[in-house]
């Protein structure tokens, strides 16, 4: 069946309208739990006990007081009844309110949770369904979500191979506000996992740059996103290091101030090193016309596809459309409009793309700007980059990849980068190299560069404001022990 | 089918159990509970050797809040429902001035006892909680119970059959156990600045679970949600409404507890109720498997005595706004976790709907309460035990349904 017809089945019946469903398609839909089927007789029988719903309830409300009033532990026989009685009937109701009639085979069709779901999912992807039947795009679903599920399968290996790694270090003489936790590791895991390969490898790749690197820094945040994202990448780890090094000792004589060196050395690592004259000429430049501009959002500016000017243009745009749209001003929107402004997303729209995120992702991450320009910056329409978030988030809640119940929407966001149903997945091999610091017209449609940047972003923006969270507010900070 | 205890792992607790010279007072309905399965009082296995070993058993406890203990091997099946026994007064884990465990080495500072002083210094760093003599909140022995707050919530249990009073769940007070007199003088040379003076007592309550709404507990509803889904085995969408629906039902029972406890003490010429006294539905009730939720500090519920009809009505919306928040927030976690999982709502104000209509179902025979929808707008209409003519009370529950 086609895909289109199914959604106007199930839209139909969500709204209560004769959807014309032939008795094959009827058996279709039913036959996966897309739908109930209701007979007339048995919607009969619910308007009739609906019917007698009020008075029903009235006798149960009386004789409960009636039963309570009376010493004894068990309430009558008739009264247990009438109260389950009055339950069925109130399911009746609800049923009943979501019946639609179905004129072709004279039955009446019944929502159910499954077919929400997949109404849901027909609605968003509606655009990208062309060529496909509806079996198609089932099972491209289902293989898509199989996916996610293991990916966080794949961070579990990973996250456990890093915890055994570390018992076998001699820790003892790290200080303790250096030392990796859980949910470093698990960072580290979901970034490391988007890699299919052997998970001890990662761990081993991930443990060289943390243990074996001189990073002349003690900001474990800085070890923790450069081990991730040097680890990630499916190049010779010797080079990789080296190139991280040269670029970290070039970015000392571009201004680059020493404690933003491993985080910006760290975006730029995965550029060939053909760009990187040219794209330290541009941190140079970018920094002339913005001297205040975070050193992390410099080299988000000057890796984008856009001249400098461009670019710039872009992100003051950015700034000035999410000021008119109420948005207050600040780091935090700054970073937000770099990350649109380097985005291959026309500049007309960037802004209503990101009003449409930041309304989803309000109240999940605090300040929700960053992530939200991230989501945005997608080359997924607004809506199905949320929908993956969305499943993202579901698939490491329900399997569990978390100990704090903050970490969920991190860890969906690290893992919702790349992924996509319906063949729309952009990350290739892993990180894709940088986009060419070239002038190039923005097309929606190319394939970005976005894989080292989107860590960096996430680390830098979300996940360090959440460490600092978690450090300064144990679990359960408010609760004196001694009160209890 | 009997819905099993479910309890969350916490530290182990050394006890033991002292069979005699304890006095018991218990819930008759209960005895054979309270007298063959729990059997006697339990002390923290420290205050137990300092006080020379009296005869008794050792005993494994679970870490349950900082002064008590759960014991998982003592269980009772009330009406389809398992409650696992918990000992409120054995010991208190953390220090009561710093946020650190009691250890060893932190009672010998407070130890005003050289015998003890000296015995303390042969043991080792760790610490399994300790009763000891410090007044604490009111006249309470600090990681002990006193005698007048667990009268209070003995009292109060007495009012419940199968650990329900006219539907509000509480976790029931089956007996008070009074440390033998040696052990509470011992007991009392160890405070930090005031003594306690008086007999020092324990309670020994049925709780369906230790998750706590909120606070006090390894894993509580509101803060990790995910976890407790695991704990309930909450594995699909139906399971989960299931579940929101004894949440809700017993959540609306607590928020309407004055109301379906009224009575009119006609030689008085006033009207009483149960209310809260500082206790609070964020810290002091548990949830059980099957959601619905259980209050469980009793010590803290009285009756509130009003003179007429007019303060009947104000102390019944009193209560009712008092705690509201904190069940709601229970709701909203559990359904923002349904969402996270597995969807089903379109945005947050469909997920709002859902969580109205679920409480409006599930609170449909409950004969205090009723609920009505009036376009967006939801009534909770309060219908008290008696004169429900003159005390009935409209409280609006929701301005814009879902909204």
């Amino acid at each position: 069946m086609d895909s289109a017809r199914v959604r106007s089945i199930l839209q139909g019946v969500q709204e209560h309208h004769d959807a014309s469903v032939t008795p094959e398609e009827r058996d279709l839909v039913v036959s996966q739990g897309f739908l109930g089927v209701v007979d007339t007789a048995t919607r009969d029988r619910w308007t009739a006990a609906v019917s007698e719903l009020p008075s029903l309830r009235d006798r149960v409300r009386e004789m409960s007081r009636v039963a309570l009033a009376t010493p004894g532990p068990e309430a009558p026989p008739e009264l247990r009844q009438m109260i389950a009685d009055l339950e069925q009937a109130t399911r009746a109701r609800a049923s009943l309110e979501s019946l639609a009639w179905n004129g072709p085979t004279q039955q009446f069709l019944l929502p159910t949770l499954a077919g929400r779901n997949l109404l849901a999912d027909l609605t968003t992807w509606q655009t990208r369904l062309e060529g496909r039947t509806f079996e198609d795009f089932q099972e491209e679903m289902s293989v898509y979500r199989a996916v996610l599920t293991h990916t966080v399968g794949r961070a579990y290996a990973v996250y456990r191979g890093l915890l055994d790694d570390e018992a076998t270090q001699d820790v003892e003489m790290v200080p303790t506000g250096l030392l990796l936790t859980n949910v470093d590791f698990r960072f580290a895991a979901m970034v490391l996992a988007k890699r299919s390969v052997d998970p001890s490898l990662l761990v081993r790749s991930f443990q060289l740059f943390n243990h074996e690197t001189n990073w002349g820094s003690l900001n474990k945040d800085d070890r923790l996103i450069g081990s991730a994202i040097l680890a990630s990448f499916p190049w010779d780890l010797g080079s990789v290091r080296q190139n991280f090094e040269r670029i970290r000792i070039a970015l000392a004589s571009h201004g680059i101030l020493p404690e933003d060196r491993i985080i910006v050395a760290v975006s730029l690592t995965d550029l060939p090193e053909n760009w990187w004259t040219q794209v330290l000429t541009r941190i140079d430049e970018i920094r002339r016309l913005k001297p205040s501009l975070n050193s992390l959002l410099v080299s988000t500016l000057a890796r984008s596809p856009y001249p400098v000017t461009d670019a710039l243009r872009r992100f003051d745009g950015a700034l000035a459309a999410m000021a008119a749209k109420g948005h207050k001003d600040g780091i935090h929107m700054e970073a937000a409009a770099a990350i649109l402004g380097a985005a291959q997303i026309p500049a007309d729209g960037m802004v209503d793309r990101f009003a449409f995120t930041v309304a989803h992702v309000a109240g999940t991450f605090d300040p929700p700007y960053a992530p939200a320009a991230m989501l945005a910056a997608s080359p997924l329409e607004p809506l199905e980059a949320i929908d993956v978030f969305r499943d993202c988030l579901g698939t490491v809640t329900r399997n569990g990849f978390f100990d704090l119940t903050l970490e969920i929407e991190e860890l969906a966001l690290i893992m919702s980068y790349g992924v996509a149903p319906l063949g729309l997945g952009y990350m290739a091999a892993n990180l894709p190299p940088g986009a060419p610091v070239v002038p190039a017209p923005p097309v929606a449609a190319m394939v970005p560069a976005w894989g080292t940047s989107w860590y960096v972003w996430h680390n830098y923006w979300v996940y360090r404001p959440l460490g600092r969270y978690i450090a300064t507010h144990p679990v359960h900070v408010h609760t004196v022990a001694a009160f209890g | 089918m009997v819905r099993e205890a479910v309890w969350v792992p916490n530290d182990p607790v050394p006890l033991v159990r002292l069979p005699d010279e304890t006095e018991i007072v218990g819930d008759p309905r209960f005895e054979a509970f309270w007298s063959d399965v729990v059997g006697g009082c339990y002390v923290p296995e420290l205050l137990w050797k300092l006080a020379g070993r009296p005869r008794g058993f050792s005993v494994s406890g679970v870490r349950d809040d900082n002064r008590s203990a759960l014991l998982p091997q003592a269980r009772l099946v009330i009406r389809g429902r398992e409650y696992v026994a918990a000992v409120k007064g054995c010991g208190a884990a953390t220090d009561a001035y710093e946020n650190v465990p009691l250890t060893a080495s932190r009672l010998r500072a407070i130890c005003h006892d050289p015998g003890s002083q000296e015995a303390l210094a042969m043991e080792d760093g760790g610490s399994a909680g300790f009763i000891t003599g410090e007044r604490w909140f009111g006249n309470t022995p600090y990681g002990g119970q006193a005698p007048d707050n667990a009268a209070i919530g003995l009292l109060t249990s007495l009012r419940a059959a199968d650990a329900q009073i006219a539907g509000f769940h509480v976790c029931p007070v089956v007996a008070l156990a009074r440390l033998p007199d040696p052990l509470g003088a011992l007991a009392s040379r160890f405070f930090w600045y005031r003594r306690y003076e008086g007999s020092y007592w324990q309670e020994i309550r049925l709780m369906p679970s230790n998750l706590r709404l909120y606070f006090h507990s390894p894993v509580t509803f509101g803060v990790d949600t995910s976890r407790a889904f695991a704990l309930f085995g909450l594995d699909s969408f139906e399971r989960a409404e299931r579940f929101l629906e004894n949440l809700a039902r017993s959540a609306m029972a607590a928020l309407t507890l004055y109301a379906r406890t009224l009575r009119h003490d006609d030689v008085r010429g006033r009207y009483a109720g149960l209310g809260y006294h500082d206790v609070w539905l964020d810290k002091d009730a548990v949830v059980a498997p099957d959601g619905t939720m259980h209050f469980a500090d009793l010590e803290g519920i009285e009756e509130v005595p009003v003179a007429g009809a007019a303060a009947v009505r104000e102390e019944i919306g009193r209560q009712f706004h008092r705690n509201v928040y904190e069940a709601t927030y229970a709701l909203e976690a559990l359904a923002g976790e349904v969402e996270r999982r597995w969807r089903g709502f379109r945005d947050a104000t469909e997920r709002r709907e859902w969580i109205l209509q679920v409480l409006e179902r599930a609170c449909v025979a409950d004969p205090f309460v009723s609920l009505d929808r009036d376009g967006k707008r939801m009534t909770l209409t309060v219908v008290p035990a008696v004169d429900d003519d003159a005390c009935c009370v409209d409280i609006e529950i929701a301005s814009e349904a879902g909204a």
